[in-house]
């Protein structure tokens, strides 16, 4: 609905190269959409598979957007109260800091090390470096939410292509193996599920880590590439994901374990606090992870990467998570 | 080609103009419990759900899956959303396919749902799937986009509009022994003719209403489905194909339907459609749609369509009865429609069609259609092959 368009691949399938092929649309963060394709070539009714995502930011007016974005909610009981992609999302931060104990200052080093990251990755929308201070002096949008705790809102597309083929011939720095990959779904009644845990977050990645043979991802995995929709969130999505203990992202972070030259470097793309294409989001996500352990990753490689996670959310308060394991190695 | 697919269970909603009665979580639910109850299945037995909503802008809630999430049962399950536009439903069932045949899941609910009755004037958001620059300003909507396609079909199939309105006719008849039909009128020929022209050579009762509803399907692995089922219905050919239109081009989708269905019948090992299939379930939303069907789904030949709708080939008591449902003429919730060809061709194969049950049916063919050759806009077509082998 955000481009004001009924049904947005009925423009888009031609550019896609969907001409006299079998094209279906997936209507969730395109991460979901990659689902779909694995699901498909595991079918075996494929063998090789596109998937693309776009989003065009631009379609909706300054302040239009979060307006549209109120209409994702229900008429009866929660559009009335204003809950939008910010709002929704501040409430869920606040209830991370109050049951956790995380300070604004955790949030704002979020912030800084994605905006730093995002420097040397030349598709970035947002290039420049923030310090925390002047994350925590930023314009104040809906408590806790800053102006520079929140992504921007970006034009863009993304592309992944899979094959399900034994013979795949890529060379090796241009293929990466989908080891594990899960999905979930959390309730829609925010009153109803513990804001600050992610759950169905957890579900998803559990699924991935069993059919990828993780049990320690903090030390298994070399690099992770997370659908950070506020700097709160991502400090969430670091527990929800298991890289530590509920409730201890802040002493993690503070440790600098998720720095670009830390234990597990988190979003060195500089991730959706860098470049927003809302929906393609969570798909650029995997594209950077299989950068990575392509070893293709230009300036922000981490060096000798070998497995990396990708982790995509659509819906208001990260309702439905899916997450990837990716590998060098087959 | 995977593991091998069935159909356990069903379920619909009353479809009406507008379910005042409920709200859109309420219509997944009341669909969702009722195909658990045709399977004897409980929620703890499904392990995936599959979510159909066609464009969002019809029923005024965005990403309204998210909110009727809860009633399609998909709390800490796999949840994931499937839109593409008219054709939904069917990409929907065929998304269900490709998760259990992966081998990731055994038992797979696919849900579909609709409120157009929400909206004004669905006809001005479907303008809004054409080209933005060159297409829309023109006033270009599925109506009068069909008509056009109608007028060439007239020209090439020979066919007239008394034609169009005894398959009219049939239609509205069928649906009086379908107890979840939107559309339950008593209509002749002469009714048909004579009723107010929407736009030429469509008249009122050529077109499909506008209808509030869900529809549930239940899809289970090889080995589930012979323990959960007595008859399981097999999906044994299925395809999808888009097509583009550029801009400044209008035609029909004939050649993309005839495409499609080849690959199904393939698949599906199907070499005399009208032979070895007893019963279609087409998505045809208006009558003329469904007449030249009879020819892209290989029935006759092209110049024999008009000979067939006057012998009465498509109706109940004709070789092959098509939409014994009342179809796509007398229900349209559209992101569910396409489902409920796949479920009505199921219960054929099933034999729960009560008083629309077409005899001895061992193949049932269910089609399903989104979006229009129009010009900047791409078309889906689906065809599924369901079978009791």
């Amino acid at each position: 609905m955000m481009d004001g368009r009924a049904i947005t691949t009925m423009l888009n399938a031609a550019p896609a190269g969907a001409y006299l092929k079998d094209e279906i649309r997936v209507a969730e963060d395109g991460a979901f959409a990659l689902i779909m394709a694995c699901l498909r070539v595991l079918s075996g009714h494929f063998t090789n598979s596109l998937v693309v995502s776009w989003y065009r930011s631009s379609e909706c007016a300054d302040n239009t957007f979060h307006t549209v974005a109120n209409l994702s909610y229900d008429p009866f009981f929660y559009r009335p109260f204003a809950l939008n992609d910010v709002t929704a999302h501040a409430i869920q931060a606040q209830r991370y800091i109050y049951k956790y104990g995380i300070s604004e200052r955790h949030a704002a080093q979020v912030v800084k090390k994605n905006r730093s990251n995002g420097v040397n990755n030349v598709l970035a929308h947002l290039r420049s470096k923030v310090t925390a201070e002047e994350v925590l002096k930023s314009d104040p949008i809906s408590y806790p939410l800053k102006a520079l705790d929140l992504p921007p809102l970006s034009d863009g597309a993304c592309a992944v292509v899979i094959t399900g083929s034994k013979h795949a011939t890529a060379a090796k720095n241009k293929r990466a193996w989908i080891k594990g990959f899960g999905w979930s779904n959390d309730t829609y009644y925010s009153g109803d599920k513990e804001l600050a845990n992610l759950e169905s977050l957890s579900l998803a990645a559990n699924k991935a880590y069993q059919m990828a043979g993780i049990t320690d991802p903090l030390k298994q995995l070399d690099v992770a590439e997370i659908h950070d929709i506020t700097s709160y969130h991502e400090l969430m999505e670091y527990e929800a994901l298991g890289f530590c203990p509920r409730g201890e992202a802040g002493k993690y972070l503070e440790r600098g374990s998720f720095e670009i030259n830390g234990e597990l470097p988190v979003n060195p793309s500089g991730g959706c606090l860098s470049s927003n294409p809302y929906t393609a989001t969570g798909l650029i996500r995997a594209a950077e992870a299989a950068l990575q352990v392509m070893n293709r990753a230009g300036g922000h490689q981490i060096a000798g990467a070998r497995t990396a996670l990708a982790h995509g959310t659509s819906g208001f308060c990260a309702q439905s998570n899916c997450a990837f394991i990716l590998s060098a190695n087959i | 080609m995977g593991r091998r697919v069935g159909i356990v269970g069903t379920g619909q909603t009353k479809y009406r103009s507008k379910r005042r009665d409920c709200s859109a979580p309420d219509l997944v639910y009341e669909a969702t419990s009722s195909a658990l109850a045709d399977a004897d299945l409980n929620l703890t037995d499904i392990d995936a759900i599959v979510f159909g909503l066609a464009p969002e802008a019809l029923d005024g809630i965005n990403s309204m899956d998210k909110w009727c999430a809860d009633a399609a049962g998909a709390r800490n399950k796999s949840f994931i959303r499937v839109h593409t536009g008219g054709a939904t439903g069917s990409s929907v069932a065929n998304a269900a396919v490709y998760h259990v045949a992966s081998g990731m899941f055994d038992t797979v609910l696919a849900v579909a749902m609709e409120r157009v009755g929400e909206t004004p004037d669905a006809q001005t958001i479907l303008n809004r799937i054409y080209d933005p620059v060159v297409a829309s300003d023109f006033g270009l909507n599925i109506i009068n986009h069909v008509a056009m396609e109608t007028s060439r079909g007239m020209e090439t199939y020979g066919f007239t509009e008394e034609h169009m309105a005894m398959i009219s006719v049939k239609n509205h008849l069928n649906a009086f022994n379908n107890p979840y039909a939107h559309l339950r009128i008593n209509v002749t020929v002469e009714d048909v003719l004579k009723s107010p022209v929407v736009c030429w050579p469509l008249k009122l009762l050529d077109c499909c209403p506008r209808s509030d509803g869900a529809c549930a399907v239940i899809f289970a692995s090889e080995k589930k489905a012979k323990k959960m089922a007595p008859v399981p219905v097999w999906v044994n050919g299925m395809a999808a194909l888009t097509d583009i239109t550029v801009p400044g081009e209008v035609r029909g989708g004939q050649e993309q339907i005839r495409m499609t269905a080849a690959r199904a019948y393939q698949m599906a090992g199907i070499d005399n459609p009208k032979e070895q299939i007893q019963v279609v379930e087409c998505y045809a939303p208006f009558s003329s749609l469904e007449l030249m069907y009879y020819e892209t789904l290989g029935f006759c030949e092209r110049k024999d369509v008009v000979k067939l709708v006057e012998s009465g080939f498509g109706a109940m008591t004709g070789k092959v009865p098509f939409v014994p449902s009342g179809g796509v003429m007398c229900t349209n919730p559209i992101g569910a429609t396409a489902l409920i060809r796949i479920a009505e061709a199921a219960i054929q194969v099933m034999g729960k069609g009560d008083k629309r049950q077409v005899p001895d049916v061992t193949n049932a063919l269910a089609t399903g259609y989104g979006g229009s050759p129009g010009p900047g806009s791409a078309s889906f077509v689906t065809v599924m092959v369901l079978g009791k082998k």
